[in-house]
Formats: C-alpha cells, structure tokens, sequence
C-alpha cells in the first residue's frame, strides 16, 4: 500500500471519527508534505460537501406504487378466489388485520387466524378447491366475508372510484412531518424563551446569537487591520445560520480540549469590499470586487483562529491579514507547534464541512455556496 | 423499524397486504428517492427509477429470503433501475451538459432566474454525479453504500461478502479514485487549485 493510500485509510477513519492520536499525526504529515493528497482531500471535501443535502419524495410516488400494488393484488386475490376457494380470503383477512407495526399483535391476529382455520367450518367437509368465491357469503365468519370483499386500498379512495386510477388521492401521514429539523434549545438566541422558529439555513445571523461563548474582534470594524482604517459600519460577526450551524459543531469538539475560537472576520458585504478595493487596489492583498470579489461577501467564510478557552491565542503561523510566505498552508517554515495548531484547526474546520483555503491559515469557506451580498 | 417488524410487515405484504406494502414504502420512499435523484440528476428521473425499484420489490418480493435488511435490497433495486434509466438516456436523447453556459441559460425562465446558489448547488452534484459514474463498478458501489446510503461496515462488508477490514481499505481506494475524477473534472478545484496557480506567478490573492 502507497502513503497517499495510507492517507486516504486514515482520512475514512476521520470522517468516521475514529481516527487515534497517533493517526492523526501520520495524517497530519502526510498532508503537510504531500501536495497532491491535499488536493484530493479538498477535492473530496467538497463532493461529501455536494451530497449532502436530501429531497423530499414527490407525492406521487406513493400514489403511483400503490396504485399499481393494489391493482396486482387484487387480480392475484380474484385469481386465487377462482381456484383455491376462501380459505385464501380468510388468510389475506388475518394478514389485512395484521396491519400494525407490534410484533405481538402480529402474532397474536396469526394465532387467531390459525384458530379459526382449524375450527370446525362447513367448508372444510367440501373441497376446498371447488368452492366457488359466493359461498363466502355464507360462511360463519361475517367479518372475514368482509375483509374479502373489501379492498382495503379502496377505502382511501373517497371518490368512491374503483381504485384503477393510479393517482390515488395522497393521505398526508405523520411521517411527513418527522424531516422538520428540531431547534437545539441551547443554540436559541438568548432571551427568546424557545419561541423563535428555527432560521433557514440561507438565513443571515449573529454568530454570538448562537455561540455565546465565541470571541469575536472584527478587525475591519476596527483600526487594527492593515489599512489603519475603520471599514465597517457593523460589529457584528453575522454568516447563513448553515455555516453557524458547522461552527456550532466545531465549537462543541473545541470545548472537549479546552479551546475556543475567535473570529476576525465574517461577512463582508460588496459594498464592504469596494471600499478595502479603493484604499488598496492590489489583488495581492484585497480581492478584487470586479472580478470575482471575495468569497467573504456570500455569508459563508469566516476568518478565524483557535483560542484557548479563556480567550488567550493559540501560536499560529503569522498574524491575521500578514502578506507573508508564513500566511499559507505550507507549515514548513514556521515553528512546529504554530504548523501543529494550524493543523488543528484545519482538520476540525474541515472535518465539519469548510474548506480551507490554501494561501491563508485563518479563512475557512463552508462546503455549501450561498448568494452574494451586496 | 426493527428487524423483527419489518420481518413481520414484509411477511404480511407477501400475503399480498396492501397496507403492510405501504408501510415499506412510507418507511423507504426517502432514502430510495434520495439515491435515486443523487444518481439520476433530475427529479423526473428519480422518481420513474424509484417506482420502478418499488414495484421490482413488489414483483420480487416472494423471494426475499430476510438474507438482508429490506434497505440493503431496496438500494440495489434503486440502484439498478437509476443505472438503466441513465443508460437509456444516454443512448436516446442527447442530455445537455448541465455545466455548458448555453445549455444552462436555456432552462432559466427569463422572469425568476434561480438564485445562483442553487445552480452552483445543481453544478456540484452534477459533477459528483458524472465522477461517481466514471468509476469503475466495484468502486462506484461501495461509494454509493458508504457516501450516498450511510450504510453501516457491518452491512457493507455482509452485502458484498468481504471483511470489514477490506471494506475499508477498498472504500479508501474509491475515494482516492473519485477524488482524482473530480480533480481531472475540475469542478472541485476551487480555491485551492486556483491559487496554487496564482502561487506559480506573483503570490496569491487575498480574500
Ligand atoms: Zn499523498
Ligand atoms: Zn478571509
């Protein structure tokens, strides 16, 4: 076996979460110093990223394949009724009461059916094979005769129709309602008192609303970035509540270890990223806003590093916004435990569906594509 | 549903109870829909292939042996009918290429363009799509049972009547293959490959 194969063991083993220390670190170095694994991890990323999502099943679908189910059946039943007698009915009827998902009452209506089956029955003295299907009007079973005779499908047809249609009117079950998302009680925004209905996914929100105990200092709201100069007319660190909802999950790994996150920057809107583009017009430092702009104005990227849980930072590579060598992914020419930590913080990102970017450790892009801001 | 009920309700639906088939179908309609729109790409296909799988279940259904879940069944049923849908699609009509600009701009109603998340979102899956289909067969299965079913290696390793331990290595060379399919694609290159090349020239762009 090759490493990138090893690689890509130990990479099955982290989506499952069951990757060890001693894993991780081989992991970790092979990432570190295999440029082509990293691109098919990111690649790989981003596919698991694609499927992630579920439809839900048109209507029809169930209409259309019971109607064709009871259709069959019932030709089968009338087929049987013609040649074997009523004894068929009667077994059909048990199984028709059998409907329920208890094993017990399962079997007890199977015992019951066995009961009647071995009861003395006019039937049973004739041959069975002849009895025409009339004389299961006139058996001592009136309850079988009309679990028989009725089609327990066309019961659901209130048109009254004789259930050739295939369109059979769609009965909304309980289970339609069970894909609704549950709203997690701590993730309410504070003082909501667990009314709010839970945000759409594409939904902008606060990111302190969700994660109270996140640090946040957006620098571009701040003179502390390398403009010197305030950017933002806004403090609040705000992304789609999908990308909070991953960093919910990064948070909650975070905790276990005793480490937090700190965010410096979230959304930036257009109108944000003209202005970084008219004090600083070079593509090497700001995304061009002409262009493709930056991946900031969708709501779905957020520049971040690890923190410890009382807020203390974490040694990374270089500073936030540094135009330095330091700033990419390549850890080889940084400290060990600043390569380590940035590790770290990738393989969690990453692990909870954000992709890293390659030329700057702090700015992770969630795997699913949101609208621009402007 | 547990083992033993769905034991009990597939022993009713052989019977020939409507209702015990329907059961079967509200429990597995999402997942077999699911599989079949991942594979096919559009929900007219996905929902012929799933009534197809469906009813091949019920034609069939005399002969399940309770060897596997019903799932494990189902899927391979959906699995089936999606693949000889697309083969028939492939031979019959020429299907646009969903990434193609072209092509594209003609299913965009002038009046409600869709947001463009959403067509990135279609471009994505169609990218997966079309690298899951370029995989060899062995590979592409044990993808589709791992990525898009969620089956567990126990049931993985059943189904294809191998170890665990092989699963999983056999899982690891599928996913290295399919990600070297989207890499060749190119759809998933993103960033990252983008700014390696930027890397070659003058530094890469600040986002
Ligand atoms: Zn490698
Ligand atoms: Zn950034």
């Amino acid at each position: 076996m090759t490493e990138h194969e090893i690689f890509f063991e130990l990479l099955g083993q982290r989506f499952d979460g069951t990757l060890d220390a001693a894993g991780e670190r081989r992991l970790r170095e092979h990432l570190a110093s295999c440029p082509q694994c990293r691109e098919l991890y990111a690649c790989l990323v981003q596919a698991r990223g694609a499927l992630d999502f579920q439809v839900t099943p048109p209507p029809e679908l169930e209409a259309r394949v019971m109607g064709a189910v009871r259709r069959e059946n019932r030709q089968r039943r009338q087929r049987r009724q013609k040649t074997v007698g009523v004894l068929v009915g009667v077994a059909s009827a048990a199984a028709i009461l059998a409907v329920t998902l208890i094993p017990g009452y399962l079997r007890l209506t199977a015992g019951m059916a066995r009961d009647e089956d071995a009861a003395p029955s006019p039937c049973m003295d004739g041959d069975l094979r002849e009895a025409p299907p009339d004389e299961a009007d006139d058996s001592p079973a009136p309850e079988d005769g009309d679990f028989v005779d009725q089609v327990p499908g066309d019961s659901l047809k209130p048109d009254g129709s004789d259930g050739q249609s295939e369109l059979a009117p769609y009965a909304p079950t309980s289970q339609d309602t069970t894909d609704n998302p549950t709203i997690p009680g701590e993730s309410l925004p504070p003082g909501s008192g667990g009314e709010v209905p839970e945000p759409a996914d594409t939904d902008l929100v606060n990111v302190l609303d969700y994660i109270p105990d996140i640090y946040v200092d957006l620098r571009y709201a701040t003179e502390d970035n390398f403009t010197g100069q305030v950017i933002y007319d806004f403090t609040q660190a705000r992304l789609r509540y999908g990308t909070v909802k991953k960093l919910m999950a990064v948070m909650e790994e975070l905790r276990e270890e005793g480490y937090s996150l700190k965010i410096w920057d979230a959304l930036r809107p257009v109108s944000a990223q003209y202005k970084l583009w008219e004090i600083c017009p070079d593509s090497r430092y700001v995304a061009n806003p002409n262009n493709k702009g930056s991946t900031h104005s969708r709501g779905g990227t957020v520049d971040l590093t690890l923190v410890y849980s009382d807020g203390f930072e974490v040694e990374m590579p270089s500073g936030f916004d540094e135009f330095s060598a330091l700033a990419d992914r390549d850890y080889s020419d940084v400290s060990p435990q600043a390569g380590e930590n940035a590790l770290m913080l990738e393989r969690i990102m990453t692990a909870h569906g954000f992709i890293p970017y390659e030329a700057e450790w702090w700015h992770f892009t969630d795997s699913t594509t949101y609208d621009i801001v402007e | 549903m547990t083992a033993a009920q769905e034991r009990s309700v597939i022993a009713a639906a052989q019977r020939g109870d409507d209702q015990a088939f329907e059961l079967l179908v509200r429990e597995h309609q999402k997942n077999v829909y699911n599989l079949a729109f991942k594979l096919t790409g559009s929900e007219e296909d996905a929902l012929d292939a799933s009534q197809d799988a469906f009813l091949r279940a019920f034609q069939n259904l005399k002969s399940f042996r309770f060897e596997s879940r019903v799932s494990v069944w189902l899927y391979r049923l959906t699995y089936n009918a999606s693949m000889d849908i697309i083969k028939k699609s492939r031979r019959g009509r020429i299907v646009p290429l969903p990434t193609d600009e072209e092509g594209s701009e003609l299913d965009i109603p002038d009046d409600a363009p869709p947001p463009e998340e959403a067509v990135q979102r279609r471009e994505e899956l169609e990218s997966v799509r079309r690298a899951v289909l370029e995989l060899d067969p062995d590979k592409r299965r044990i993808i589709l049972m791992r990525e898009y079913q969620n089956m567990s290696y126990t049931a993985i390793a059943q189904a294809l009547g191998v170890e665990e331990g092989t699963v999983k290595s056999r899982l690891a060379r599928a996913r290295m293959a399919l990600a070297e399919k989207l890499k060749k694609n190119g759809t998933f290159s993103g960033e990252t490959q983008s700014n390696k090349q930027m890397g070659k020239k003058e530094g890469r762009d600040r986002m």
